[in-house]
């Protein structure tokens, strides 16, 4: 199930997904079916073969995974890495409903973001406080509930 | 403005980008070629002393320094969700005297009108910038 974090940062938090990701290249299995799907799904990139991609901006050249969009990067970041949560601050709707399906892992979500579709059940800890969501507009409401009270504490 | 129109057409998706404003935010869907910009643009950066890019990778740098002290600059900041602290988004969003081009989605703390916002989005194989707020 994946986790989403509100509040207070936890300690396993990772701020910098291009920098974990380009980091740790050597755990993940780009050949994997669900990294291909990611991959393909934010990018509409495809894996050729030691750590290269071809992504639609250059048909049939490669390029380097480091250029894989930062969105894209976390999305692999939060499913290899389970037990870290990732910053989703640069992950756009695309990317953030890619992590959402995959459905595990931890995001930390550090200003409102958009509603997104949820297929299975979503854990959110806000400051610490656990609660299981199983629907959007619930996800969403406590979402912008939290930014709004601390939007109302800042005045 | 420094910029107004940005071209490219070397790679199978083109870039065909108008500016109209000091200050624009970009943000939109993951993989529409911000981060590819923002490396074209530091191409650019390289031969121009009036363009400075900014992202995750640059050394410490004090913005609201650099601003007061520099004018007629296109500034490019990549990764501003994580790199910005609201000194510095205060300071951009008070300076009329450089041009401002960020890549990210969080809009607090810029202060910004609806068409200071906009998106990339691949149309007919070229990344355009388009603005929803204007539209709602």
């Amino acid at each position: 199930m994946l986790t989403i974090y509100l509040g207070e940062k936890p300690s396993n938090y990772v701020k910098a997904n291009d920098g974990w990701f380009m980091q740790h290249l050597k755990d993940i299995d780009f050949t994997n079916k669900v990294i291909s799907e990611i991959l393909y799904t934010i990018d509409n990139a495809k894996y050729i073969g030691n750590y290269m991609i071809e992504t639609r901006f250059k048909h049939n050249c490669a390029t380097l995974v480091e250029n894989l969009s930062t969105g894209c990067k976390t999305a692999i970041n939060v499913y290899i890495f389970k037990n870290k949560v990732f910053e989703s601050a640069e992950c756009g709707k695309n990317a953030l409903e890619s992590i959402f399906n995959t459905g595990e892992g931890g995001i930390y979500i550090g200003y409102e973001i958009p509603k997104i579709t949820l297929k299975q059940p979503v854990q959110l800890i806000n400051n610490m406080q656990k609660k299981i969501i199983r629907d959007e507009d619930e996800l969403i409401t406590e979402i912008y509930q939290f930014f709004r009270k601390k939007r109302d504490e800042s005045i | 403005m420094t910029l107004k129109h940005f071209a490219n057409d070397i790679y199978d998706i083109k870039f065909d980008l108008y500016f109209n404003s000091k200050l624009t935010i970009i943000g939109g869907d993951s993989g529409t070629g911000k981060t590819l910009f923002f490396k074209l643009m530091q191409a650019r950066a390289q031969n121009s002393n009036d363009i400075v890019c900014i992202n995750i990778n640059t050394p410490l740098f004090n913005l609201p320094e650099f601003i007061e002290n520099n004018s007629n600059k296109l500034i490019v900041i990549d990764n501003a969700d994580i790199i910005l602290s609201n000194r510095d988004k205060f300071a951009v969003a008070t300076d009329d005297k450089n041009q401002y081009i960020i890549l990210g989605r969080n809009v607090s703390g810029f202060h910004i009108m609806n068409e200071q916002y906009t998106e990339f989005k691949i149309v007919d194989n070229t990344v355009k910038l388009i603005y929803p707020l204007l539209y709602r």
